[in-house]
């Protein structure tokens, strides 16, 4: 009598171990799913185009990417062959051109990453500026921009190109090129 | 060499900074500039332009070193001053501080040397100081045969 008890009394902890084995699995794969929707795109939008005003209603900035997607676990914005435009007064704008690039949450910190192209044309007061570097790190509000890897400045028909450089794209226009630099200055 | 003055300027340095506004190109560090058979050496190096063209170098060092090849066969000429300033539209270099001027065996010293980079001729001494006035012209010296 008392052995099927206790075969009961086991089939009935089986049954129960055997339950809570399930729900944890339930669980974990509920959890698994709202980790990949947070790390997943909240939204997106192809042919992106943002144009942002300054106080006086002139145009600041411009950027357009072939694809832009938004991630709200840490509010990023990742973009595909990014186009940034900086407008300055009194100066064409610079065009910073990447593969792809990511911007943070507060809007400011955008990482270009690859190569990347910048470049502003001539005017009656300044020369055309050309920069061919990657890996650039942007700083909007203050038009800072900075990388660790090899920087090319050509102002034709001049070039200098060195390891590192910080360039700040307001005036006055201020680029430094930080190691193993190498000039080259034509002659009239 | 008769060629340098139209050869491309290349400046070697450790860093570099560039500032649009005042048109001025600041190459510091174990900084290297040469233009055919002109090379200068200094710590420092400013480029001054305007339309994209060098008017001015100013190299500073302790000292600076100047070297050029004047024309095939011939000793090199060789120069240094606290101060070097290169025109090289004018085919200019003028030494000044501690400045020293030397080929072959010839040499000059004063606060203030000019040579012309293209016809190998040095004036030294200042114009404005009678006390320190060295006047002196050196011909360019044909190699020995060897």
């Amino acid at each position: 009598m008392t052995s099927q008890r206790n075969f009961q009394i086991f089939v009935y902890v089986g049954l129960a171990a055997l339950l809570s084995w399930w729900l944890v699995q339930l669980n974990e794969q509920r959890d698994a799913e709202i980790k990949i929707a947070e790390n997943s795109p909240d939204f997106f939008s192809v042919g992106y185009y943002k144009k942002e005003m300054d106080l006086d209603g002139l145009p600041k900035s411009e950027l357009s990417a072939a694809r832009m997607e938004h991630y709200k676990a840490d509010g990023s914005t990742h973009l595909q062959q990014p186009v940034m435009t900086l407008f300055n007064p009194n100066q064409n704008p610079w065009s910073i051109k990447a593969e792809s690039g990511i911007m943070a949450a507060d809007g400011d910190n955008l990482q270009l990453n690859g190569k990347a192209y910048i470049n502003r044309d001539a005017s009656k007061t300044n020369s055309a500026l050309t920069i061919n570097t990657s890996d650039l790190r942007v700083k909007l509000a203050s038009h800072f921009a900075q990388t660790q890897a090899w920087a090319e400045i050509i102002s034709p028909p001049n070039r200098t190109e060195g390891i590192g450089m910080e360039a700040t794209f307001v005036s006055p226009i201020h680029l430094k090129l930080l190691s193993k630099v190498k000039g080259r200055y034509e002659i009239k | 060499l008769e060629s340098d003055s139209e050869q491309p300027i290349y400046i070697d340095s450790n860093n570099a900074v560039y500032d649009e506004k005042s048109q001025v190109s600041t190459y510091t560090g174990n900084v290297v500039a040469t233009q055919g058979s002109i090379r200068i050496d200094a710590d420092q190096l400013v480029v001054y332009l305007k339309d994209g063209a060098i008017t001015k170098l100013v190299a500073t060092g302790k000292p600076s070193r100047f070297k050029q090849l004047p024309a095939e066969g011939k000793d090199e000429m060789h120069g240094e001053g606290l101060i070097n300033e290169f025109y090289p539209d004018k085919n200019l270099l003028i030494f000044m501080k501690n400045a020293s001027v030397w080929q072959g065996d010839a040499k000059q010293s004063s606060e203030y040397i000019e040579y012309d980079t293209k016809n190998s001729l040095l004036k030294a001494g200042e114009s404005n100081s009678d006390g320190k006035r060295v006047h002196s012209v050196i011909q360019p010296k044909t190699k020995k045969a060897q």
